[in-house]
């Protein structure tokens, strides 16, 4: 079932770099909600941003008929809540829930976190971050054993949280000079599976375009 | 039939990794790896100590949680709140008779909820986890919007101010001072959201906002007489005094709040032990 009714209003502030921005538009995509984007430069932020998110002044906001909700993860249970027709992101079964859900944390505590350390840092701070990465990435593998996604046979919550990472894999990898293929093949695999999704494939920038900002963002840091 | 040697043990944070289904859910030691919880599936017995078997009860509702923790107290609160009635075991961190044990990832996944053996945890999932399997007085609010604000208060008290608040709070030197005017600025932010009226710290009746803040409410104050330092007062950030005040009155949160006195002798020694582990965290 499409978006419900006239006067929907959905806007999306965007950074199209931003991970987090990117679940928050593969979930829209995959209820068939309509909504516009609107693209911060966190640079130069716009009046409309600060206002909708003066905690954190970040992206993504999701401003639902003038309300703003901030916090990917929060976005996608409100999300979830809002438009439970199509496409449930959440199991209804409330322990399913808690896994999912505790799951949705760890990617983002534990595998976000040691991919935002690994690819600025050098020498022994990034082989640990790159250690972080791996084992948290194959603890999180162990959950793909029950079918194509996280969930079994449905894309949900757990995959639309990790997938937009996906994108920064390639960067990852040339920073850090791994290969996370050899190390956990089936989130490779998972990932390959998901890019077939119209959803996921709207939403998700090229790797490569990651690529040439993190090496850019790099030489005005002074990283290289 | 069960032998001590054959346990099997797993550290209490890769319990969600696994399929379990009626686990023992005692906590045992390790000779080398330390604190674990039992997950094996007994058949009705259950050995303590070598030699000795007890009848092993299987409730429905078990805590594993640590009286200290905030993070405990949010979980037994929701299902006090709810009617619950759960058994409830007390993981020892501190272990009396060896000297405070190593407080690690351990630490922060107290408490953990088993119902029928099945384990959750992270205190906010855990809570969640409660409001949808027990009717009665709604913990979270039932509009999506104003759930979804809730929950972005928790995660910005949990995340983002507590880290800071422990550093000034727990910590030493240098790092405790530069966390300072972070902790600062994210309780000026809350400050600000209750004198605006935020609907998610006004509720008419206790819910999980007020659960979670009991961390800024409570615990901070009792960290700052524990430790000498400064950092939540009255007349820095009235709102959220005032909010304490509210909550903390409340007869039942009363009666099951760890109490005040106790809470500061185990926090000055577990600070004590923190620095005196690392002068430099």
């Amino acid at each position: 079932e499409k978006n419900m009714g006239g006067g929907e209003e959905v806007v999306v502030l965007d950074f199209w770099r931003s991970p987090y921005a990117m679940r928050v538009k593969v979930a829209l995509e995959e209820k068939g909600v309509k909504y516009v984007t609107k693209e911060e430069d966190l640079g130069n932020k716009s009046p409309l941003l600060l206002e909708m998110n003066p905690v954190h002044k970040l992206t993504p906001v999701l401003i639902h008929n003038g309300n703003p909700i901030s916090e990917s993860l929060v976005i996608l249970q409100y999300i979830d809540e809002v438009w439970p027709h199509s496409s449930p992101l959440l199991p209804s079964d409330p322990y399913l829930r808690s896994r999912v859900r505790f799951w949705g944390d760890f990617v983002d505590k534990k595998i976000y976190a040691a991919a935002k350390k690994l690819w600025p840092a050098k020498g022994e701070e990034q082989e640990t971050a790159k250690r972080e990465f791996i084992e948290s990435l194959k603890l999180l593998e162990e959950e793909l054993k029950d079918g194509p996604f996280f969930k079994g046979d449905k894309f949900g919550y757990v995959d639309v949280a990790l997938v937009p990472l996906t994108s920064w894999f390639y960067a990852l990898e040339m920073c850090g000079n791994f290969s996370i293929e050899a190390h956990c093949p089936k989130i490779i695999a998972w990932a390959k599976t998901c890019q077939q999704r119209e959803s996921v494939a709207k939403s998700l920038p090229h790797p490569h375009k990651i690529y040439d900002y993190v090496l850019e963002l790099k030489k005005r840091l002074g990283l290289e | 039939p069960h032998s001590v040697g054959a346990l099997h043990l797993v550290k209490i944070h890769q319990l969600m990794c696994l399929c379990l289904t009626k686990i023992c859910g005692s906590v045992r030691t390790h000779p080398r790896r330390g604190r674990y919880i039992c997950v094996n599936q007994h058949r009705g017995q259950i050995s303590q100590k070598r030699g000795e078997f007890k009848e092993v009860v299987m409730e429905e509702v078990r805590v594993l949680g640590l009286w200290a923790s905030p993070y405990s107290f949010r979980v037994e609160e929701a299902l006090k709140m709810k009617g619950v009635e759960y058994e409830y075991a007390e993981i020892d961190i501190m272990n009396k008779t060896q000297g405070l044990l190593d407080c690690n990832p351990v630490h922060k996944k107290v408490p953990v909820l088993l119902h029928t053996g099945k384990p959750i945890a992270e205190s906010l999932v855990i809570m969640e986890y409660i409001d949808q399997v027990w009717k009665g007085e709604s913990l979270l609010p039932s509009d999506p919007y104003e759930r979804a604000q809730a929950r972005f208060w928790a995660k910005f008290i949990d995340d983002q101010l507590t880290p800071a608040a422990r550093r000034v709070l727990m910590g030493q030197g240098e790092d405790a001072e530069k966390a300072r005017e972070e902790a600062e600025n994210f309780l000026k932010v809350i400050e600000e959201e209750i004198k605006g009226g935020n609907k998610a710290f006004q509720g008419k009746t206790m819910g999980y906002i007020d659960l979670v803040g009991s961390v800024v409410t409570y615990w901070f104050p009792v960290l700052q007489e524990a430790t000498g330092k400064e950092l939540v007062t009255e007349d820095k950030y009235p709102a959220i005094w005032a909010w304490g005040e509210r909550v903390l009155s409340c007869p039942a949160i009363k009666e099951h709040l760890p109490p005040w006195d106790k809470l500061v002798a185990y926090f000055r020694v577990f600070v004590a032990y923190l620095n005196s582990r690392s002068p430099n965290s």
